[in-house]
């Protein structure tokens, strides 16, 4: 009677009471407790090569989902800006970076009289000192309700009315609740809406009506002098939205050319987004290159090793034959040795990317400084699933050849190899 | 002798790391806040202070799981370690807490750090208590 009792093959009756069967995925197992450094070792290499596929593409895909939502709900075709502060812009949109920089708010009314424009929204930007909830600054936007098609349609609750003064909607990342109470500037107000997540700047931002921005920017003056303090007719950026049948490039054009005088600047929303479309291109061209550099490494390394140790195991398979095992058990044994690996491998790989990409991803955000949007639990479900498969896949691969080749060898010539 | 060292070992190792997170690794926030009362901490700066306690007394069980050769005290020992293991994810998330914006550096990369290495401390301490006890099960 053939068993496995402490880690070894034993053929005892009473050894072989309570204990387990001699079942391939067991020897297999005993195997590869047996050479623990190079199961170790493959495990490792499998489980790297996992780690990157799964975390690369949950990567790849938060940052593709982050940028369409970001076209999706940009809203406005043109942005007009101070000149010299379109960096400072685009990083109060993506990153939620605290802006200040100003202009007239009369440049509002020209830019609604340019042709081919249809609806303009100004906005003001203030960044604080200390916040009730931390003590680092945060951008609070100021925008008008009434001609605002920027902000309003983010909000995750329905507002029957117009924002009032000393109400604010608050960006999702910001810890509180609709109903709740934030301090500012030793001034309270209510938080009314709350945004849905965006992946953007947006999503540490808080939102107030334009006079409401303005009372702040005076209180604010306490602590440190504001320009909007000593000039409320001053705004940040005025959104445009095109109309249809205008070309963005030529409105865009038309405002420069009339207003670069008066120190506008334009932001063309599409060739913002094309820009960071570009570089995530990049991005993710060398994480799928990465992946695929590493999964060509693991199968390689796993058909060099298993096809060194088979020369060395020709004994050992030898035994099994002489035991009874026939030829396709001993196949069975290397896939399945190889399969254990690859499994072990891409739990721990998947395991391991989990726990690095979903707790870190504000943190992964911030260092990518690109709009960051984690996809939903259905499409990360089949990243994991794709990723498993695929890492999964290099173990059997890998040793296909040595099972076949182990089927074909015969006892008297293995036996006699090693003698 | 293999498995005491090996579980001592990387119980005592994650122990360091818990030390090491708010201390070097991903410290929490280090601003103060200004109040009539005079200046005062974030609360996320007293997780971290009690996370070190944590991490001490997680140091201090992986030596001891080291020293001691009875299985039952290691058995009560790894018991011990995995219910640190859930203090140490209840002090940032629940007893303690931290900033309320998800973009301060606490809430970025100090607590998710915390959090990943407690529960591997604990749920590997579980296992080994899982292990000791069924070994200690057998005639």
């Amino acid at each position: 009677m053939l068993c496995i009792s402490g880690g070894r093959i034993k053929n005892h009756r009473k050894a072989c009471m309570d204990r387990k069967p001699l079942s391939t995925v067991n020897i297999a197992l005993i195997n590869l407790k047996r050479k623990p450094l190079r199961t170790g070792g493959l495990i490792l290499l499998v489980s790297l090569f996992a780690f990157t596929l799964f975390g690369g593409t949950v990567l790849s895909k938060s940052l593709e989902n982050g940028l369409s939502n970001l076209s999706k709900r940009m809203g406005a075709d043109i942005l007009a800006v101070p000149y010299g502060y379109e960096a400072d812009v685009q990083s109060a949109l993506l990153r939620g970076e605290p802006s200040t920089f100003y202009f007239e708010a009369a440049i509002t009314e020209k830019i609604a009289g340019v042709e081919g424009v249809q609806n303009v929204s100004p906005q003001l930007y203030i960044a604080t000192l200390n916040a009730g909830c931390c003590s680092y600054p945060i951008q609070l936007i100021g925008f008008e309700p009434e001609t605002d098609f920027i902000i309003q349609p983010w909000m995750s609750n329905f507002l029957d009315h117009p924002l009032a003064d000393g109400e604010i909607v608050i960006g999702n990342s910001l810890n509180a609740q609709v109903g709740q109470k934030l301090i500012f500037f030793n001034q309270t107000f209510l938080i009314v809406a709350r945004l849905d997540k965006t992946g953007m700047g947006f999503d540490t931002s808080v939102f107030m009506n334009l006079s409401t921005a303005k009372q702040m920017a005076r209180e604010s003056e306490r602590m440190k002098a504001h320009p909007v303090a000593e000039n409320a007719d001053l705004i940040s950026s005025v959104m445009v939205e095109i109309k249809d049948g205008y070309d963005v490039k030529e409105v865009a054009n038309a405002i420069l050319q009339a207003y670069a005088g008066e120190g506008v600047h334009v932001v063309v929303a599409k060739n913002m987004i094309s820009d960071i479309s570009g570089s995530l291109r990049g991005l993710t061209t060398y994480i799928f290159t990465l992946a695929g550099v590493l999964w060509v490494l693991a199968v390689g390394v796993l058909i060099i090793v298993f096809a060194i140790t088979l020369n060395g195991r020709k004994r050992e398979f030898s035994i099994y034959r002489v035991l009874g095992a026939p030829r396709s058990k001993l196949a069975k044994l290397i896939l399945c040795e190889s399969s254990l690996i690859s499994l072990f491998g891409t739990v721990g790989g998947i395991i391991a990317a989990t726990l690095v990409v979903f707790p870190f991803s504000t943190y992964i955000s911030s260092l990518l400084e690109y709009p960051y949007l984690q996809p939903s639990y259905g499409t990360l479900l089949a990243v994991a699933v794709v990723s498993s498969l695929v890492s999964f896949a290099v173990g059997p691969l890998a040793s296909a050849y040595s099972a076949i080749k182990i089927g074909r060898c015969e006892i008297y010539t293995a036996m006699r190899e090693n003698e | 002798m293999k498995n005491r060292f090996f579980s001592g070992m990387v119980v005592a190792i994650l122990g360091l790391l818990i030390i090491l997170v708010p201390v070097w690794i991903f410290p929490p926030c280090s601003e103060v806040i200004e109040t009539a009362a005079g200046n005062m901490r974030m609360k996320c700066f007293w997780s971290g202070q009690a996370e070190i306690g944590i991490g001490f007394l997680i140091l201090c069980g992986g030596a001891l799981l080291i020293v001691f050769k009875s299985p039952l005290i290691r058995l009560g020992l790894s018991v011990m370690l995995s219910l640190i293991g859930v203090l140490g994810i209840l002090i940032p998330t629940l007893l303690i807490g931290g900033c309320e914006m998800a973009t301060m550096p606490c809430r970025m990369t100090t607590f998710p750090a915390l959090i990943i290495l407690n529960l591997l401390m604990g749920g590997f301490s579980a296992a080994n208590a899982l292990h000791l006890w069924r070994q200690n099960k057998k005639p």
